[in-house]
């Protein structure tokens, strides 16, 4: 058979188009417009199969293609994977693109970096696989095939297929492949389409989930809310998990509970030279109160948080004798430590497992069990109330749990199985902030007098670490805290005392320096500004669509008295602002008295919630006054002749 | 068998010395123990949060033939004072993967109503991990410590010795009643030691007498028929602060440096690493980097064809090709760096390579465009400075490029995107550095090499009865420059930090648009603009605009009341503010302030301030200067240069007055 030139045009032309369009599946310019809007980078694709042989058997592949617009999504072409003892990296295979989405170089697993890793544990066995892309040319594409082999589910990721929020998604879809006789549990975030359960045969179901033409959304800022997911998200359990050889389920809170008791069981024994301490700390003290406090001081003063993360260490508890022995532990560790000394003062106590974080943190949720936390506390259950103790802080009072684990869902372990409970807070009036300023200025500007406060909870937490170091450390503190140009501070007193459960420093400090004052033949001008306290000031101006989230409930005093030498009317104070709004108050008052004498008084405070776009504009006002110090605006004084 | 004897030699010096060394805790043993248990503070340091009692450093070279070894032993004791200090107790060693930790010990002391308690660390709790390819950590959590507690740990570790020296760090964090240090090694070594400690040595015979003077630094040396022993005592070593204004903390820190300087043969003694005439025969001719810059490099030339013209200066040519290396070459981290195996046609290919390769790959190109350059030797802010007298080489960690145009030294480094032509990293100005040529150069960088001058300006213009149009922009200097784009080197971070500066405007100021100008061309001032709407009441007698809207220092700096280390500025510097305001009809200047001038050491620090007031046109124009000219004070200056700093500051926060006309 012979071809027509004609023919034999066509078939040239129609091959090679054929081949560049192969070529050429992830050429950045396919991808759609629409999805582009704030994106840094584009998960082109994403498929992620999770088979799940047993409790002890789950492997996972994920194929993915990333196309990197700008250097801001350079991260998402990277490759850090992490393995360790319950997770190893199987195989992974890499390809790059260009722009144009011609293929440019190949990477195998001997092309990773692998290496151990400094982390902020003072030992783990975590180690990582990882290269960077070579190349900064955008945009361009990297597609991975990387397979994981988990030993326990515990370690098993959720799927979350948007890996960032300048990152978009065109479609991602997810496969959970199990033996029917493993019941799975998920719950899906942001999944518009229900997952679809099937049954593919030999005793297997599968799950699976998709998303497509995922927004990349505005970069989460402090007043974000505490969304536990921010993007797409399937979670899922299954009833079985096996653990350092201990077996239970994760199917509720109840065995979710259960199974970590039974995995920290019989760790809690003390030796009998730590039983007797403990009655030597605890026997004189009268009530369960008073040996909760007398053992909990014990544990601050002989023991201090090591964090060290060994096989199953990252759940499992060192033992309470190792803890006595040694004097040092991770907060799994101190925790059950505690509980043992509790236990042989006749006193029981249970550890919670929590999610440690002062603002946005993972919360439980309440039907679904599933690992968010990452951290324990000890709950001390007395005749009239829970006495909750942080077992890892030095200087927290018995009772007191700071802004790190308090108002939120927790997971007791009890005998009975998990039971979820929440953490008390503070009262906004326990967490307040107290100032006043006493200062005198004379003719040459030159300033002196004393600044008293008082920070009580929430401030306190914040104060503490300022005023505990070396002297010369608390020394450059209290020389820079003032919004005084320029002063010196000292000598200076603190005390830290307990007011109830709530701990409170008191400062006294004594300035001299030069007050932020202009003089004219007839005038005086005065920025009157000492103290200042910053709210959260939103990064964008723009409106918000989306809800805010304050995380405290606080107040603050301030109070400014300033005596001049000579005698002056006010000329111009600055205005007094009374502002009061469903999330916070603010008020502030100036007078000037006695001829030379201007105070002025600033009072705010805030109640924590999450609050209406709507409230944004007012919010954004609000904290334009606050930071800015609106209340103490320019003084003008003029000289009484 | 003589291979044996000096080892054995080497050991019983070895153990010699280690058994005096704990002699100088055990002459009274347990009461040593007991005594500091005892005590609460220390004269030395009344504020720490812990003191090293006794410290003893050892390190014994041995070997023949390129094929050495290092004996390292470290012991100490340290009291904790205060919970800060118990961060001594997680003790980490690194070391070569290959290099075992040996003898390990670890004790913790408390007193008990019964006496001292000693708790040992159990070999059962050491922990060990790989880092990073070829950095082993060992780990060792103390037990029993709490504040009061003494920790005593010890370890030795042997390991092939490849570098040309030893160096004891006399002085860290924490203060140090007792630190000595032990060096043995080979007579056929020439050791030269490199003294930074501000006392002379006093010499001792025997280690009993050094004791026994209380001297405050004392050193023995002593000499067998094969090995030479060297030994350094140092008493009461305060803690060395973080204080701001201090441009290379290690330059204060106490510590000898020993090279080996030369090695004696049969056939008599090869001395090198001598002098900076050696190391750069050394590096230039010897290891080939003569040779790898003057090959034949065609292939570069043609590369940077596209950015030279004929009409090109040598500066220009310079400029051109440092534009073209810097923009499109990406920088590898460190990895093995090896002058034979540099392969400049693969780096071309593949658009990177490490710090080092890039900048010799720049040089060669400017070798074959016929512009003189060579590599400069460097040693950075993270080590103490190199010494012009004497080249000790584990300072020098750094390099770059040194081109010679007219007699004129630029300097050069393509490797960081944010260095414009002639500036190198800010670190890099720590003072003697060496150019590697023919017969090579040294130079020192220093703060004084660097001068950045940035502008401000505020114009007040298009004035109503209510409102006028204020323009802010600030033109950095180039190093303020490309400090700016190294810190904020995402665009995303630029835009932030824009904002914050938007915000931090006066909030009376309505923000009309903010821009930032040049913020990707490494080569250009990067210029911030505001526009603004200005209100003001003009029902009131007296209007007052501040000269702060900018100002060259929210606060005073320096902070603390005390000083302890001499005051360094970075770099020379001037800021200059200049405001320009017509006047809102009806007003006038209600009194204007004198013209100020704050002058510090004749002309090391200069404020200066003069407000004109030209009535004809109602324009008020002010002019402000901040400069530094002298970029080193020592400690004695503190105070004064603080209340320099609270002058200007109160000045420069002074209002403009304005009253209205009747």
């Amino acid at each position: 058979m012979r071809f027509h030139p004609f023919l034999a045009l066509l078939i040239y032309f129609f091959f090679p188009a054929t081949l560049i369009a192969g070529d050429n599946e992830w050429s950045c310019s396919t991808i759609p417009a629409d999805i582009r809007k704030n994106a840094s980078a584009i998960m082109r694709m994403s498929h992620t199969e999770i088979q799940i042989n047993s409790a002890t058997d789950i492997v996972v592949t994920q194929h993915y293609v990333v196309s990197v617009l700008n250097k801001e999504g350079r991260s998402y072409a990277e490759l850090y994977l992490g393995y360790d003892h319950f997770r190893e990296i199987a195989s992974m295979h890499g390809w790059y693109y260009d722009e144009q989405g011609r293929k440019l170089t190949k990477l195998k697993m001997a092309d990773l970096y692998d290496h151990g890793l400094f982390t902020q544990n003072f030992f783990d066995e975590l180690r990582m696989k990882s290269i960077e892309y070579p190349k900064a040319v955008y945009p361009f594409t990297v597609e991975y095939e990387i397979k994981t082999k988990y030993t326990t589910i515990m370690s098993v990721p959720s799927w979350d297929p948007q890996p960032g929020y300048d990152c978009a998604v065109e479609q991602a879809d997810v496969e959970i492949i199990y033996p029917r006789e493993l019941s799975l549990k998920y719950r899906v975030y942001a999944v518009p389409q229900a997952p679809v359960k099937r049954s593919p045969g030999q005793g297997l179901l599968s799950l699976t989930a998709a998303v497509k033409n995922v927004a990349a959304y505005e970069k989460p800022d402090a007043l974000t809310p505490n969304h536990n997911f921010d993007g797409p998200t399937l979670l899922f359990n299954i009833n079985q998990i096996e653990l350092a050889f201990v077996k239970g389920s994760l199917e509720n809170w109840k065995s979710f509970g259960a199974f970590f008791y039974n995995l920290n069981k019989g760790r809690d024994s003390l030796t009998s030279e730590a039983r007797k301490v403990v009655h030597d700390v605890s026997d004189t003290c009268t009530t369960k109160a008073g040996k909760v406090r007398a053992l909990y001081e014990h544990l601050k003063n002989t023991t201090r948080y090591v964090n060290i993360v060994l096989g199953a260490g990252g759940w499992q508890t060192l033992e309470a004798k190792h803890v006595a022995q040694k004097g040092y532990g991770d907060c799994k560790a101190l925790t059950n430590y505690m509980k043992a000394m509790l236990a042989e003062a006749g006193i029981p106590a249970y550890q919670a497992l929590a999610f440690g974080g002062r603002n946005r943190f993972r919360t439980m949720i309440p039907d679904f069990a599933y690992n968010s936390f990452n951290h324990v506390i000890l709950c001390v259950p007395l005749a009239n109330d829970t006495m909750w103790l942080e077992c890892t802080a030095k200087d927290l009072p018995a009772g007191y749990l700071s802004a790190f684990t308090d108002r939120r869902n927790v997971l007791l372990l009890t005998p009975d199985g998990g039971l979820p409970v929440s953490t008390p807070g503070n009262k906004p009036s326990d967490n307040r902030l107290e100032r006043k300023a006493t200062l005198e200025v004379n003719e040459q500007n030159e300033l002196n007098g004393t600044i008293n406060a008082s920070y009580a909870g929430y401030w306190w937490e914040a104060e503490r670490g300022n005023v505990d170091g070396a002297k010369s450390s608390v020394d450059k503190y209290f020389n820079s805290k003032f919004t005084i140009p320029t002063y010196t501070a000292g000598p200076y007193s603190i005390s830290n005392m307990t007011t109830g459960a709530i701990p409170v420093i008191r400062e006294s400090v004594a300035v001299t320096g030069v007050a932020d004052l202009s003089r004219t033949a007839q005038n005086v001008f005065i920025t009157p500004r000492v103290f200042s306290f910053h709210i959260e000031q939103p990064t964008t101006t723009e409106e918000r669509t989306d809800s805010f989230q304050l995380f405290q409930n606080y107040s603050v005093c301030d109070t400014t008295i300033i005596k001049l030498s000579g005698t002056y009317t006010a000329s111009q104070l600055p205005r007094d602002i009374n502002k009061e709004y469903a999330f916070a108050s603010y008020h502030t008052q100036s007078f000037f008295e006695q001829d030379n004498t201007l105070k002025i008084i600033v009072s705010y405070s805030q109640k924590e919630g999450v609050y209406p776009p709507a409230f944004f504009a007012d919010y954004l006002k609000l904290s334009k006054d606050v930071n800015g110090g609106a209340a103490y605006g320019r003084v003008v004084l003029a000289k009484k002749q | 068998m003589q291979f044996l004897l000096r080892l054995t030699l080497a050991t019983l010096v070895f153990v010699c010395y280690t058994v005096l060394a704990h002699a100088a805790t055990d002459d009274s043993g347990i009461n040593f123990i007991k005594k500091h248990l005892k005590q609460k503070s220390y004269d030395l340091d009344t504020e720490a949060s812990a003191i090293v009692l006794y410290e003893n450093t050892q390190e014994q070279i041995d070997g023949q033939d390129f094929n050495y070894s290092k004996r390292f032993a470290y012991k100490c004791f340290v009291k904790i004072l205060k919970p800060d200090g118990l961060e001594l107790a997680n003790v980490r060693i690194y070391h070569r993967l290959n290099t075992p930790i040996m003898y390990l010990k670890g004790v913790t002391y408390n007193l008990s109503d019964t006496g001292v308690v000693a708790t040992e660390f159990s070999k059962g709790d050491l922990l060990q991990k790989e880092i990073g390819g070829f950095v082993r950590q060992t780990s060792m959590s103390m037990p029993a410590v709490k504040v009061g507690s003494i920790i005593e740990y010890s370890y030795e570790m042997t390991e092939a010795f490849t570098g040309s020296s030893v160096a004891w760090d006399i002085q860290g964090e924490y203060p140090k009643l007792i630190t000595e240090y032990t060096v043995t090694y080979p007579v056929f070594f020439l050791l030269t030691a490199i003294t930074h400690v501000d006392a002379a040595a006093k010499e001792f015979r025997t280690e009993d007498s050094a004791e026994a003077s209380g001297q405050s630094f004392c050193m023995i040396k002593q000499d067998a028929r094969n090995y030479r022993w060297r030994f350094w005592l140092r008493r009461n070593v305060p803690g060395i602060r973080k204080e701001p204004f201090v441009v290379n903390r290690n330059n204060y820190e106490e510590r000898i440096d020993l090279q080996i300087t030369g090695i004696e043969h049969s056939w008599g003694v090869k001395k090198m690493n001598n002098s900076w005439a050696d190391i750069n025969k050394l590096l230039w001719s010897d290891v080939g980097i003569k040779k790898l810059l003057n090959a034949n490099n065609g292939f570069l030339g043609r590369a940077v064809d596209s950015v030279l013209t004929n009409t090109m200066t040598k500066t220009e040519k310079a400029k051109a090709i440092y534009r073209f290396v810097r923009n499109n070459f990406k920088t590898r981290s460190y990895t093995k760096f090896s002058i034979p195996e540099i392969n400049f046609r693969t780096i071309l290919e593949k658009r990177e390579g490490t710090a080092d390769e890039i900048n010799l790959m720049l040089m060669a190109m400017l070798i074959h465009e016929g512009i003189e350059a060579g590599p400069i030797l460097l040693s950075s802010t993270d080590d103490v400075s190199a010494d012009d007298a004497f080249p000790v080489i584990e300072r020098l960690d750094k390099m770059a490029c040194a081109a010679m145009i007219d007699s004129e030294i630029i300097l050069l480094d393509a490797s960081k995107k944010y260095l414009p032509f002639g500036f190198l990293p800010m670190e890099y100005y720590n003072g003697y550095s060496h150019i590697l040529g023919e017969v090579g150069k040294g130079i020192i960088l220093s703060a004084d090499n660097l001068k950045d001058k940035t502008v401000y300006s505020i114009s007040m213009t298009d004035v109503t009865d209510s409102t006028a149009k204020l323009e802010i922009m600030q033109r950095y200097g180039m190093i303020k420059s490309s400090l700016f784009r190294r810190q904020y080197d995402e665009e995303e971070e630029r835009k932030e930090q824009l904002k914050k500066m938007t915000a931090a405007l006066p909030s009376s100021l309505t923000v009309l648009s903010s821009k930032l100008i040049n913020e990707n061309d490494a080569d250009t001032n990067i210029v911030i603009k505001h526009v603004c709407q200005y209100s003001f009441d003009n029902t009131r007698e007296l209007a007052y605009i501040n000269l702060d809207l900018v100002r060259f220092f929210e606060s005073n700096p320096f902070k603390a009341t005390t000083r302890q280390l001499p005051i360094e500025f970075p770099n020379k510097m001037e800021d200059i503010l200049l405001l320009k305001i017509q006047m809102p009809a009806g007003f006038a200047p209600d009194s204007l302030s004198q013209p100020l001038i704050l002058d510090y050491m004749d002309g090391g620090m200069i404020y200066k301030k003069s407000i004109n007031y030209i009535a004809s046109m109602n324009t008020l124009t002010v002019m402000a200067n901040f400069s530094v000219n002298k970029t080193a004070y020592n400690p004695a200056h503190y105070p004064n240069i603080r209340q320099f700093f609270a002058d200007m500051i109160a000045d420069n926060r002074k209002l403009i007055v304005l009253k209205k006309h009747n």
